[in-house]
């Protein structure tokens, strides 16, 4: 299944909307794409995850790394409307307390 | 309804390379589903797959790609996958932001299946070997 990476600007941050599936194969097009967010200079990053029903922990490192560049920036990176598999992974391995994860898009405007 | 008793067996080899992953997480799905998992389950059964897998790409265990048998055995869904990585005992990772992949995988996989079996011989190939209920499997019969 291919990985989509849309961009949209929402309340100040840069949503990349991701679709599809994310594991080793598919996430070094995410770290990738996040990354040149960052050096492009974005600050506030929310990655849309509504659209992705699968992820496994090579995604998570890719996550980690991207979120640690982000830090080294001193910006912020969110996750939204993460899906229950997902979520699953995330608090499997306690990364759900490292990460900020929002319901929606829509609560960027108050975060 | 009482569930499975009679061993059957399908099974798919996949290249080792990355991008064919996704052909053992549809594959898993597929069998998974047609034998009656509750759909929880059908998702940790991919997800255990997926990491099995990835992390036998990363290990180099299997250089000549990697095969997975689904087995149906007195009312489980048996997956087997070989050669797997060399997990040995489950690991939580201390810090979740800088474990190894390898140990966040194990992690994970032990946090999904309990009672996963890796046999991890000195002189031979890593096989995984996970069993998860089926509720109901008229048609896998």
């Amino acid at each position: 299944m291919e990985l989509g990476l849309e961009n949209r600007p929402h309340a100040g941050w840069a949503i990349v909307q991701v679709s599809g599936e994310l594991d080793l194969h598919t996430s070094p097009r995410l770290r990738d794409h996040v990354m040149q967010l960052i050096e492009g200079g974005a600050r506030l990053v929310a990655l849309d995850l509504a659209k992705v029903g699968f992820m496994d922990s090579s995604s998570l490192g890719v996550l980690i790394t991207c979120l640690k560049r982000m830090r080294e920036h001193e910006g912020r990176l969110v996750l939204i409307g993460v899906q229950s598999t997902p979520m699953k992974v995330l608090q499997l391995t306690g990364l759900d307390r490292v990460f900020d994860i929002l319901g929606s898009a829509a609560e960027l405007e108050t975060h | 309804m009482a569930g499975p008793t009679s061993a059957q067996i399908t099974r798919i080899h996949i290249p080792a390379a990355a991008e064919h992953i996704a052909t053992v997480r549809a594959f898993i799905g597929a069998v998974a589903r047609h034998s009656g998992c509750t759909e929880e389950t059908v998702e940790d059964l991919r997800l255990a797959a997926t990491e099995t897998c990835a992390q036998a790409l990363a290990e180099g265990t299997a250089p000549d790609g990697i095969d997975v048998r689904a087995s149906l055995e007195a009312g489980d869904l048996v997956i087997e996958i070989e050669p797997a990585a060399r997990f040995v005992s489950p690991l939580a990772p201390a810090d979740p932001l800088d474990p190894s992949s390898g140990e966040r995988r194990r992690a994970l996989v032990s946090a999904l299946f309990p009672d996963v079996r890796i046999l991890a011989p000195d002189d031979g190939s890593p096989s995984l070997r996970v069993a998860a209920p089926v509720e109901d499997a008229p048609d896998a019969r």
